[in-house]
C-alpha cells in the first residue's frame, strides 16, 4: 500500500502589498513515498513558493497541508525547525553549502543539528559522499570544487538526516551537462535504492525526462498532472 | 549543536575574510592601547599631582580653632610642642609642628608676598620631604645663623641664591610689625610652582622668637600617615581626642586635590567610555556587512534546521571572538608601554612652566592600578557583547525562504 508524504489541499499563497500577488492558489496535491516528482513550469509561475510551502520555509495563506502526517498549518516556527530537521532534506539551486566546513563537515552539519554522536555522523557524512561519488574529496572546502561536487555534497547533506522527502529546487539549474547528467543519475539511485522521495522544481528537461512524475504549474495553479519517465 | 561546535563555527567565520576581521581586531588593539595609555598618564599625573599636593598639606593639618578664617599669630595650638608629639605617638602616624606667618619678603630689588613657614628640619622631612626637593645650597644646615629655604620660582624672580641676603616682614602675636633678616641657606623645587613661589622655611625657633611666642609654641600640627585609608579614621580620633582643635584632612583643606582624586574614576570611564564607543560603531559596521552579506546563507542555517538562539549565538560568538583575539594584544602591549614609561617617565619640560601652574611636575610617570585593568577589561567585554546584538538581531531577520530563492 501506498504511503502519503505530502498532501495539500487548496493551498494557496497570497504575498500582502498594496497590490495582492497571489503566488500559488488553490494547489491539491499528493507525493507517495518514493516518487522522483517534478514541478515544471515558466518562470513566475509559483514553483519556488510552492516548495517553500510544502518545506515549511514558508507559511500558507490559506488550505491543508500534512507532511509526513503531521499537519503544517499553523505549526509553531520552533516545531516547524525541528519539523524540517527530522523530515525534510533541502537542495538549493546554489548550492548553499557552508563555506567555512569541509565536505564532509558539511553533510554531518544536519546531524550535528540532530544531535547525533560524532561516530555515528563522521561514518553516515562517509557513506553518503561515497554514495554520491565524492569520497575522495571530504575534506575540501566548498571553494576547492566544482559546482556540481558541491551540488552533489549538498544532495549527501540532505540525505544525512534520513528525511521523509527531499525538496530539491532547480538543483541542476548551475550546473553544465556532464555535472547535471551525474548529480540526477545520483539521486535517481539514492531514490531507487533509499527509497528516498524527491520532489524539484525545475525548468531542465533533463530533469523532466528522468521524473516518474511532472507536475505543471502556471499562474501559481496545477495544469497539469502526469506520470514522466517509467 | 553543542557550544563547542557554534565557537568552532563562529572562529572559522571570522578568519572567511581575513583582511575585514584583521583590520577590526587592529582597531580593538589600537584603541586599547591609546585608551590604556592615555588613562595611565593621566593616572601618573593626577598620582603626581596628588602626592606633591600632600606633601604640601600632609595628610591631616591641626590648628587652634578659627585659624583657617584668621590666621592671626595669636592663635597658637594649646600645649603647643607637646600636643604635637602626643599626637606624633599615635600608632602609624607622624606630626611635625610649625609656626606660621603670612608677610613680605624684601630684598634689594623688590617685595613680594609671601608665607613663611617655621619648621623643624628634623621633624618637617618625613612630612614635605624637603630634603630631597632641595635644588641648590641646603636645608638649614649650612652654617647661615638666620637661613632660609624659598622655592626656586621665587629666587629666579628675585635673583636670589644660596648666600642671599633677604628680609622678612610681618605681625606678630602682639600686632606689631617686626622683621628679620636672613640668608638664603637652600633653593627648593617642587611639582607646584605657586607653592615654590609663595613659601618660604625658617627654623621654628627663630619665627617663634620674632613672632613673640614662647619657643613651644605652634600653629599647625601637620600629620602623614603611614597608611592613607586611615586618613578619615584617625581625623576622627584626633577630632574626639581635641574637640576645641580644628582638625581638617587634606581633602579639606585642599577641595581640589579631592576632586583630581575622586574624579579620576570618573574621567576614566568616561574617555575609556568614548573609545569604547567608536570601537562599537566599528564592530557593528562590520559585523553588520558580515551579516548583510551572508543573509542567504544564514537563511540556509534556519532552513537546514538551525534554530534562531543557535544563528544569534554564532554570530554573538564571532563578534566576541575577534574582540578577544584583539584584546590581550591591546593589554599586553598597553601594559608594556605602560611599564616601560612609568619607569623612564615622559618628559614634558617644555610644557613645565604651564603644568607647574597646576602643580603638576614635568616628569610623568605612567601607572595603571591592576583594578584599573579588570575595570576596562570589564567595559571592553560589555561593548562586545552590546555591538554585537544588533548585527545579530539583523541576522535572525534572515528568513529559510531568503536561501531556497534561486540568485
Amino acid at each position: 500500500m501506498s504511503e502519503r508524504v505530502i498532501e495539500a489541499g487548496g493551498l494557496t499563497k497570497v504575498y500582502p502589498g498594496p497590490v495582492p500577488v497571489t503566488a500559488v492558489s488553490h494547489v491539491d496535491l499528493v507525493v507517495e513515498r518514493g516518487e522522483f516528482a517534478a514541478v515544471i513550469g515558466p518562470s513566475g509561475s509559483g514553483k519556488t513558493t510552492l516548495l517553500n510551502l510544502l518545506g515549511g520555509l514558508d507559511s500558507p495563506t490559506s488550505g491543508t497541508l500534512r507532511v509526513d502526517g503531521r499537519d503544517l498549518v499553523g505549526l509553531a516556527p520552533e516545531r516547524m525547525i525541528d519539523f524540517r530537521l527530522r523530515h525534510i532534506g533541502f537542495v538549493f539551486q546554489a548550492y548553499n553549502l557552508i563555506p567555512v566546513l569541509s565536505a564532509v563537515e558539511n553533510v554531518e552539519f544536519v546531524m550535528l543539528l540532530q544531535g547525533a554522536p560524532r561516530q555515528e555522523r563522521r561514518e553516515r557524512a562517509l557513506e553518503l559522499l561515497e554514495a554520491v561519488g565524492l569520497a575522495d574529496r571530504a575534506d575540501a572546502r566548498p571553494a576547492e570544487m566544482s559546482g556540481g561536487q558541491q551540488q552533489r555534497v549538498a544532495v549527501a547533506r540532505a540525505l544525512a538526516s534520513r528525511p521523509g522527502f527531499v525538496l530539491a529546487d532547480e538543483p541542476t539549474a548551475n550546473l553544465d551537462s556532464r555535472s547535471a547528467f551525474g548529480l540526477l543519475d545520483t539521486m535517481k539511485k539514492l531514490n531507487e535504492d533509499e527509497k528516498t522521495t524527491f520532489l524539484f522544481s525545475t525548468h531542465d528537461p533533463r530533469v523532466m525526462e528522468r521524473a516518474t512524475r511532472v507536475v505543471t504549474l502556471e499562474d501559481g495553479r496545477i495544469v497539469a498532472d502526469e506520470p514522466g519517465a517509467p | 549543536m553543542n557550544a563547542t561546535m557554534l565557537l568552532v563555527l563562529a572562529w572559522r567565520n571570522v578568519w572567511r575574510n581575513p583582511l575585514r576581521s584583521l583590520v577590526l581586531i587592529a582597531s580593538v588593539v589600537v584603541g586599547l592601547w591609546a585608551g590604556l595609555f592615555v588613562i595611565a598618564f593621566y593616572q601618573g599625573m593626577s598620582d603626581q599631582r596628588l602626592r606633591g599636593g600632600i606633601e604640601e598639606i600632609a595628610h591631616i593639618q591641626i590648628h587652634a580653632s578659627g585659624f583657617d578664617e584668621d590666621d592671626r599669630a595669636s592663635l597658637v595650638i594649646p600645649g603647643g610642642d607637646s600636643t604635637a608629639l602626643f599626637v606624633g605617638a599615635m600608632r602609624g602616624v607622624q606630626a611635625t609642628g610649625r609656626s606660621l606667618a603670612r608677610g613680605m619678603l624684601a630684598t634689594a630689588r623688590s617685595s613680594v608676598g609671601v608665607e613663611i613657614r617655621g619648621v623643624d628640619p628634623a621633624s618637617e622631612d618625613p612630612i614635605s620631604r624637603l630634603e630631597n626637593k632641595i635644588a641648590e645650597g641646603g636645608f638649614f644646615g649650612t652654617g647661615y645663623r638666620h637661613p632660609v629655604a624659598i622655592g626656586r620660582i621665587l629666587a629666579n624672580k628675585q635673583k636670589l641664591k644660596p648666600g642671599s641676603k633677604l628680609v622678612l616682614t610681618f605681625q606678630d602675636a602682639g600686632g606689631n610689625m617686626v622683621s628679620g633678616a636672613f640668608r638664603v641657606a637652600g633653593v627648593y623645587r617642587t611639582s607646584d610652582s605657586r607653592f615654590d613661589e609663595s613659601t618660604v622655611f625658617v627654623p621654628r625657633a627663630q619665627l617663634d622668637a620674632l613672632l613673640g611666642l614662647d619657643s613651644t609654641a605652634i600653629h599647625e600640627i601637620a600629620l602623614r600617615l603611614e597608611n592613607p585609608a586611615d586618613l578619615e579614621a584617625v581625623a576622627s580620633r584626633l577630632r574626639s581626642r581635641f574637640p576645641s582643635l580644628q582638625v581638617r584632612t587634606w581633602k579639606q583643606v585642599s577641595p581640589d586635590l579631592e576632586l583630581i582624586a575622586s574624579s579620576f574614576s570618573q574621567v576614566l570611564f568616561i574617555f575609556m567610555g568614548i573609545i569604547l564607543l567608536g570601537l562599537a560603531f566599528g564592530i557593528v559596521n562590520t559585523m553588520l556587512m558580515a551579516v548583510l552579506e551572508r543573509t542567504r546563507e544564514i537563511g540556509m542555517l534556519m532552513a537546514l534546521g538551525m534554530r534562531r538562539r543557535q544563528v544569534f549565538s554564532m554570530i554573538l560568538g564571532e563578534t566576541v571572538l575577534m574582540v578577544l583575539v584583539g584584546t590581550p594584544i591591546g593589554f599586553g602591549l598597553a601594559a608594556l608601554t605602560i611599564a616601560c614609561l612609568g619607569r623612564t617617565g615622559i618628559d614634558l619640560s617644555r610644557f613645565g612652566a604651564g603644568l607647574g601652574e597646576y602643580g603638576m611636575d614635568t616628569m610623568v610617570y605612567p601607572a595603571l592600578s591592576p583594578l584599573h585593568y579588570a575595570q576596562i577589561l570589564g567595559l571592553v567585554a560589555a561593548t562586545a557583547v552590546l555591538a554585537a546584538v544588533h548585527p545579530a538581531r539583523q541576522a535572525l531577520k534572515s528568513t529559510p525562504a531568503d536561501a531556497i530563492r534561486a540568485t
